[in-house]
């Protein structure tokens, strides 16, 4: 894609990413699902979890995994009203773009 | 290439000045990574992963919430113009180092080649002819060889021309044509050491001194990588 992305776009592929789960989801399996969406490099990941943790909108728990340990990620009320604030800005974004695009004459 | 614990354990290593528990939780996350990727992925992961170096900058940058700041996510994976700006300032403060490096040797190259004519001066001064076939002489000689040439070679045939015309009292005709042959020979050899001399000193040695410091800059420039690297 010729487009950078933006964090906040980032932030909101992520939550999505993580809210499709009932059950939450982990670090790599996010890593691979935001990876076939956009390009973004395996480290960056783990900064932008943290962080989402952090502003709760997610939160994590662990679980039994063939016999190790497994942290999921789990989205919040919280995180999903952010994901629906992101949402509701793209579309907005996109709107516009996609009006400019197709050439419909601004009468504003 | 290092394995999943031996890149760990760098990683470990490279975060052991951040808080105990950020480490921790940092270095949980790339354990499972590695764990859920599976032990056939491993090399992939670790080749995406970049170094622990880079890894460990990105995480440290995400604690001090300063992650965000001027990313951008393109096809080329994710980049932070920070980080780029840091590369950049870096490459171009090596590249003024090398140049002031490179002045500074020209600089100590010329004074000691200076310093050695001064000498030759000196010697020549204190009226030793020899010295002037020395090798302290050597780079400031051609020019002094050519001038006592000329002045020989003008002694020699006014001298000459005295023996030939009944200036003086001794009269000799062969021994004036001798003399004026010497006084011809010695100009032809001024001549020969005046061409010497422009040569050494407008081509050659403006050659050697960029030579020379052109050669101890990289010998330096080759430890100084070296001791980068280790």
């Amino acid at each position: 894609m010729v487009f950078n992305t933006g964090a906040a776009l980032l932030d909101a592929v992520v939550l999505s990413v993580v809210s499709r789960d009932e059950k939450g989801t982990y670090g790599y399996k996010i890593t691979q699902e935001v990876q076939s969406v956009i390009s973004v490099s395996e480290s960056t990941l783990y900064p932008v979890l943290r962080r989402l943790l952090k502003d709760q909108c997610l939160e994590t728990y662990d679980e039994q995994f063939q016999g190790r340990n497994r942290r999921y990620y789990k989205i919040t009320n919280s995180g999903l009203a952010q994901l629906a604030i992101y949402k509701q800005e793209w579309y907005e974004y996109t709107r516009k773009i996609n009006t400019l695009f197709e050439g419909v004459v601004n009468d504003e | 290439m290092m394995n999943k614990d031996e890149y760990l354990k760098e990683l470990e290593k490279l975060l052991s000045d951040i808080d105990e528990q950020d480490r921790n939780e940092a270095l949980e996350y790339y354990r499972n990574y590695f764990e859920d990727a599976g032990i056939e992925n491993e090399k992939e992961v670790i080749e995406t992963l970049g170094t622990p170096y880079t890894l460990s900058q990105t995480i440290k940058d995400g604690l001090k919430e300063q992650f965000d700041e001027n990313i951008e996510i393109g096809d080329e994976g994710i980049k932070s113009q920070k980080y780029e700006d840091k590369n950049e300032v870096l490459k171009a403060k090596k590249k003024k180092e090398r140049m002031d490096k490179r002045d500074k040797f020209i600089f100590i190259i010329l004074l000691i080649i200076l310093c050695v004519p001064l000498s030759a001066i000196l010697h020549t001064f204190s009226g030793v002819i020899g010295v002037i076939f020395s090798i302290l002489t050597f780079f400031f000689g051609f020019w002094i060889i050519t001038f006592l040439f000329y002045i020989c070679a003008a002694m020699s045939i006014s001298y000459g021309v005295s023996l030939i015309f009944p200036f003086s009292t001794i009269i000799s005709v062969g021994g004036g044509f001798i003399y004026i042959g010497i006084g011809f020979i010695l100009i032809a050899l001024g001549y020969v050491f005046g061409k010497i001399s422009k040569w050494f000193f407008k081509e050659f040695l403006p050659k050697m001194f960029r030579w020379i410091a052109d050669k101890m800059n990289s010998l330096l420039n080759r430890r100084l990588e070296h001791e980068n690297n280790v």
